[in-house]
């Protein structure tokens, strides 16, 4: 959460502005349900320090506008991918080529496919994303897999700089017993199915059971437990994909546990997300924690060593009803590791070991089993702890973190300790999984900003003329481009409006490209 | 190498101070400057997008000229200006001077208007028209007539300067930037709110400034009259008005106590939709404050009563003693103006009317300006005077008039329309030359304009003796041929053979006017402008991020003992008004229209201006704003289309929710649309309330100033809804 000290705020509106998804609301214009926030917001510049920032500021520094030629190619077209053109197409003149590559037919990456279908507010960053596409320096091509059609060092010999905008696939898997039962899944392929990505259009999920249990507790997590428990009837006005509408409208499902392995002072999921859950009418949310947690003098402790933030979470955390309610619920779940998942031929539920606080030797507080287990039953496993990315054939990767390994975006080869040459990175394939959508636009500006003081100084290649022909001459694989993406895009809103949603999305390629065929032909071009 | 430089915005009359980063002369980004003491790093959205319309593809470069088919062709300024002046020389010849007009609009109050109003001026007085209009008469018009009713200080009133009590009328200072200090609007109300500042607004929507209220009145519309009336009841009953002041230099007290004695407060209460004890808190409230000003914005000026309103206004700041006394200290003297002697002493009321006469409606000039609102008619009507051309500058009148298709048909049958505007736009395309000039960061100025406007009336201009000077930081587009816009005028005269003389701003017309043999710089024009200024130009040079000049600020000196005028509080004229109003037991039931049509602004354009894709985020028109409750009974939901009819016509428009209006309203800002094409797509022209508008029904006697808002109208959704939602593209303005 951001927060706007109420003393020195002169209003002006520049935060709001340059906020892509509209979080950054006035007090004035907060619906009643928001109100909250204000409070939260004024005790935040109540802690000590809390006002230790420099109020003023000069204006940004940037590098210098070039108008030289530069040529570059981004793989991605997420968030990530989308700040780094911004901040390029902002920074550099007349000059600059942007070729970007997307492996679908679709682009927007997370904000298509990660982002929940219901936070429509959130995926109102694509509308700025969208102009860029209309710029006349940046060329998008749909249905290029760089590492399959285009390797890497095609990339290094026909651009002066890549920018590798991946993000992060791949899901962490628990190393435990019965993790690969029918029925047990990442949450990510479960947010991707629910989505319509292309390549979960085959995914089944069996909804016929009584209880979910989600292992992890970040944002990601609360997104499927709520797109799990939501009147269907509600999630009719998001863009969710056809199939998992149907799907839900199935769904037997009347608890999701959300299952983690620390306390509430270590929740992974924001107070906005918790405060929203909180807010719902359609189903209820509660904690299994014990009543007199409050009390316990380990507790007192950590919490009083506490971050403000994470007390702020921990308050709200305990307000919550510690009884199940009637009717479909959410619950928090806390201190319970998973130790297996159980079942024969598809998951049944899941043995959890009971954690404590408890000082260890040298009289620090941690999280430790206690060594009491139970089980819960469940017909559906969501693990939900964390993303990692894959590595691209010639390009360093780094296995532990699943990150490419980078100087502030500059891409480093771990053995020689030395950066590559026009290769960057930028968004999750560089900094981790972590952050909401506007934390790619700083990482991004700090990727340009090396790529574009590296063309400054010369250091990128090309600047031979030999080079630059041979670049020019450089053939791209068969491909699609904005048109058929804008037809796509047309053809998926016009098919929501004619049943009162905001797009139908297409999943299956062969759509997409009938989707594309027929606007084209239908129309002069 | 990108540099920092200091500048101010000139994107409206709020003028901040900028931290604007340039290289080789090209605008890269624009900040609020934090150092300024004024405005403290506050900027806008407006402001920071400014290059954005610097660099826009639609900005007209060259002047254009319309062809026979209606097209327009590029030429060059020197053939414009030649053929303008022929032309002009003609008309005048054949017709005399009347037949020229003159308007300025906004975006010239906007631009370098210290420089450009001395010579357009100039030029009209020249040709020998008083022709000479203004948004003033379509805005809040009853300024100035209500002060010739009531009489003068001789000193300015309170105002900014630290106020316990606000009292708004129909304004939203937040959004306006006039009712506030220039600078951060809303730091300084919070301020001033912390250090227990009692705010009282009127208005039937809450606003972002009532919601900041301590009294919020959210009476319906049309109430306005009844309301203060109430008020003054309230105060002379309660006796709390400034009993030394008043009986000392007001006149008219029993007159106007006589007048008020039959108001029953609870029944003006219950027929706004107020309770009676608010109504009366908010009156104490305002009153017993020790220093405080009222303000009246455009919505009970465009109520058709906006005289009476601002009488009612300056009633209650007689009463309450807002005016300063002698020895009080004056922070917002002008600074690169020349001061002014402050006094004391009330000087007697004066002739409203001015010797310009319109042929319709009995309409005349007057303090206000001339009845912008029937320029249309006098163009359509024949006979001796009939105007055959016009001049335009900054203005839009063929969106920004209220009924726009008598409008555009005068427009059409001009012999001579001449727009000097940076963008062709609805006004533009019907004009035969569309005159661009260099704008904003292009342009070496200072801010004059902030001198001029506090000293205009209360609740305008700046809280502090603020100056800036701006050398052009950014460079005119390549190949273009642009003017500043004095300079158009200057050479208008010259090549109608006139002699240039003028008479810059804030000095007294008695002053000698300043000759120029020859083309100044722009430089050395500002050197003659700000002759004899309280600071020397060249001092607020030496500072160029801004300065306050708080040494040797006006003090008020004591009146004439002698001196026997007094302020009229009881002027016979306007409680026989007041007491027509009161006596209508409640408005003209008007069944067919059962939705009162509201004036609105949005944050961010400037009326109309300004409207891009990185200011709107994507929403390009202006939405028709109604209750949740009346959107559903319509069976509409956000972004459906409405046809919204008046006696006048009908204007397709999309519905958007706003909880914070009240019942049967809908609220819309104007000058949307495209003029020749109102049928137009709204979802991307938006839809222009001004059609709605009729201008001889009901109409402010003196300014001519129709009713605006609370206009009664009818909504229905539209039959087909194939409206797409969002924008695919952002491609969608054509």
């Amino acid at each position: 959460m951001l927060y706007v000290d109420p003393e020195v705020c002169i209003d002006c509106g520049a935060c709001a502005d340059v906020c892509p998804v509209d979080a950054i609301v006035a007090d004035y214009d907060l619906a009643v349900k928001d109100r909250a926030y204000i409070e939260i917001n004024n005790e935040y510049f109540e802690q000590p320090g809390a006002r230790g920032y420099s109020a003023k500021r000069a204006l940004r520094q940037r590098p210098a506008v070039t108008s030289d030629v530069l040529r570059v190619a981004i793989v991605g077209t997420g968030p990530a991918a989308c700040y780094a053109a911004q901040e390029l197409l902002t920074m550099a003149a007349e000059g600059l080529r942007i070729d970007m590559f997307e492996r679908l037919l679709v682009p927007g990456g997370l904000v298509r496919f990660g982002v929940a279908p219901d936070h429509l507010k959130t995926k109102e960053v694509a509308n700025g994303f969208e102009r860029i596409f209309d710029d006349k320096r940046l060329k998008l091509h749909l249905g290029v897999d760089v590492g399959r059609d285009l390797l890497h060092a095609d990339m290094i010999a026909g651009y002066d700089a890549v920018i590798y905008a991946v993000g992060m696939l791949s899901s962490r898997s628990l190393g435990i017993k019965g993790e690969d039962l029918r029925g047990s899944h990442s949450a990510a392929e479960f947010a991707a199915w629910y989505n319509g990505h292309p390549d979960f259009a085959d995914f089944s999920c069996d909804l016929d059971a009584e209880r979910a249990i989600v292992i992890g507790n970040g944002n990601v997590a609360l997104d499927v437990a709520r797109v799990l428990m939501q009147n269907v009837g509600d999630l009719h006005r998001s863009d969710i994909a056809e199939h998992a509408l149907a799907a839900l409208k199935q769904s037997r499902l009347q608890e999701v546990v959300v299952l983690g392995r620390r306390g509430p002072l270590d929740a992974a999921f924001t107070l906005p997300e918790l405060l929203g859950l909180r807010e719902r009418e359609d189903f209820a949310l509660w904690t299994d924690l014990p009543l007199g947690i409050e009390d316990d003098p380990l507790q007192q402790e950590v919490t009083a060593l506490a971050p403000w933030a994470a007390r702020q979470k921990l308050r709200a955390i305990l307000d919550l009803p510690r009884q199940q309610p009637a009717g479909r619920s959410i619950r928090l779940s806390f201190l319970r590791s998973p130790e297996a998942v159980i079942g024969e031929h598809r998951v049944e539920g899941v043995m959890q070991t009971r954690n404590a606080l408890t000082r260890n030797r040298d009289g620090k507080i941690i999280v430790a089993p206690t060594g009491h287990n139970l089980t819960e039953e469940a017909g559906l496993i969501l693990r939900s702890v964390g993303f990692r990315g894959d590595a691209i054939a010639g390009v360093p990767f780094d296995e532990t973190r699943g990150t490419i390994p980078n100087d502030g975006g500059r891409v480093r080869d771990p053995t020689t300790g030395d950066t590559l040459r026009g290769v960057y990175v930028t968004g999750w394939i560089k900094r981790g999984p972590s952050g909401v959508i506007g934390t790619n636009k700083s990482c991004a500006h700090e990727t340009v900003n090396a790529l574009l003081a590296d063309h400054s100084a010369e250091r990128l290649g090309g600047s031979t003329s030999q080079d630059q022909s041979d670049r020019q001459s450089m053939t791209l694989p068969r491909h699609y481009e904005l048109a058929d993406w804008r037809a796509i895009d047309q053809h998926e809103r016009a098919s929501g409006r004619a049943v009162g949603r905001p797009r139908v999305k297409l999943v299956r390629e062969a759509e997409m490209l009938r989707a594309a065929n027929a606007v084209w032909s239908s129309s002069d071009g | 190498m990108a540099e920092l430089k200091h500048s101010f915005c000139r994107c409206c009359i709020n003028q901040c101070s900028i931290n604007v980063l340039v290289e080789d002369g090209r605008l890269l980004s624009v900040e609020g400057n934090p150092e300024n003491p004024q405005y403290k790093g506050y900027s806008c959205i407006k402001g920071r997008s400014q290059g954005t319309y610097l660099a826009d593809k639609e900005r007209v470069l060259r002047p254009l000229r319309r062809r026979a088919d209606g097209s327009h062709e590029e030429v060059s300024s020197d053939l414009a200006l030649n053929e303008i002046a022929e032309k002009l020389s003609a008309i005048r010849a054949r017709y005399g001077p009347r037949a020229i007009a003159s308007y300025w609009g906004t975006m010239a109050s906007v631009g370098n208007i210290g420089a450009g109003m001395p010579f357009l001026n100039a030029l009209l007085d020249a040709i020998g028209t008083n022709m000479r209009f203004d948004p003033n008469t379509i805005d809040k018009g009853g300024k100035q007539i209500a002060q010739s009713f009531l009489g003068y200080w001789g000193a300015p009133a309170m105002g900014f300067d630290r106020p316990d009590a606000i009292l708004l009328i129909g304004i939203n200072p937040l959004l306006t930037y006039t009712g506030f200090p220039a600078g951060s609007p809303h730091r300084w109300i919070a301020d001033l709110l912390n250090r227990g500042c009692k705010l009282i607004v009127i208005d039937p929507r809450e606003s972002h400034i009532a919601n900041r209220a301590t009294h919020y009145l959210q009476a319906k519309p049309g109430h306005d009259v009844q309301i203060l009336a109430a008020f003054v009841k309230i105060i002379i009953q309660e006796g709390l008005y400034d009993k030394e002041f008043v009986s000392r230099h007001v006149t008219g007290l029993d007159e106007l106590k006589t007048a008020v004695q039959s108001l029953n407060i609870s029944d003006v209460a219950r027929a706004a939709g107020v309770t009676a004890e608010l109504l009366v808190e908010s009156a104490r409230a305002y009153a017993c404050a020790k220093r405080g000003y009222a303000m009246a914005g455009t919505g009970p000026n465009m109520s058709g009563f906006g005289t009476l309103i601002e009488y009612l206004v300056l009633v209650i700041e007689t009463l309450c003693g807002r005016w300063m006394r002698a020895g009080d200290v004056l922070s917002p003297s002008p600074s690169l103006l020349p001061a002014f002697t402050a006094r004391a002493e009330a000087r007697s009321p004066d002739d409203w009317a001015l010797g310009g006469r319109m042929r319709v409606r009995g309409l005349k000039q007057s303090r206000a300006g001339m009845p912008t609102a029937a320029l249309a008619e006098e163009i359509l009507l024949p006979g001796d005077g009939q105007v055959r051309a016009l001049i335009c500058w900054g203005g839009n009148p063929a969106t920004a008039f209220p009924d726009q298709k008598r409008v555009v048909e005068a427009l059409k049958s001009l012999d001579l329309f001449v727009t000097i505007d940076p963008l062709c736009t609805e006004s533009g395309k019907l004009a035969h030359y569309v005159l661009p000039p260099a704008i904003g960061l292009e342009v070496e100025a200072a801010t004059i304009v902030m001198d001029w406007l506090s000293g205009r009336a209360t609740g305008y201009g700046q809280g502090l003796a603020h100056a800036q000077y701006s050398e052009p930081i950014v460079r005119r587009p390549d190949g273009s041929d642009l003017l500043e816009e004095w300079e158009i005028f200057y050479e208008l005269m010259v090549r109608m053979g006139f002699p240039v003389e003028i008479l810059p701003l804030g000095r007294p017309a008695s002053s000698p006017k300043v000759r120029f043999d020859s083309r100044p710089t722009s430089t050395e024009l500002l050197e003659r402008l700000t002759e004899g200024g309280r600071i020397p130009l060249e001092r607020i040079k030496e500072n160029p991020g801004g300065r306050v000049y708080d040494e040797n600020l006006i003090i008020v000196q004591p009146g004439d003992p002698a001196n026997a005028s007094r302020l009229d509080v009881g002027s016979a004229e306007m409680l026989r008004l007041i007491k027509e109003v009161l006596a209508e037991s409640s408005p003209i039931a008007e069944n067919d229209y059962c939705y009162r049509l509201l004036c609105r602004r949005q944050n961010h354009v400037y009326n109309s201006s300004y409207n891009r894709d990185i200011t709107n985020k994507g929403v390009h028109y202006n939405p028709a704003y109604l209750n949740p409750e009346d959107m559903t009974e319509l069976g509409a939901v956000e972004g459906d289309e409405v046809l919204i009819s008046s006696e006048l016509g009908t204007i397709r428009a999309l519905a958007h929710s706003d909880r914070h209006l009240i019942r049967k309203t809908v609220s819309i800002a104007f000058a949307f649309g495209r003029a020749v094409d109102p049928t137009a797509e709204p979802s991307v022209y938006g839809a222009n309330p001004n059609r709605l508008i009729a201008v001889d029904q009901v109409y402010d006697p003196y300014t001519g100033q129709p009713r605006m808002t609370n206009v009664p109208v009818n909504i229905v959704k539209a039959a087909s809804c194939l409206r797409e939602f969002g924008t695919a593209g952002g491609n969608r303005r054509t």
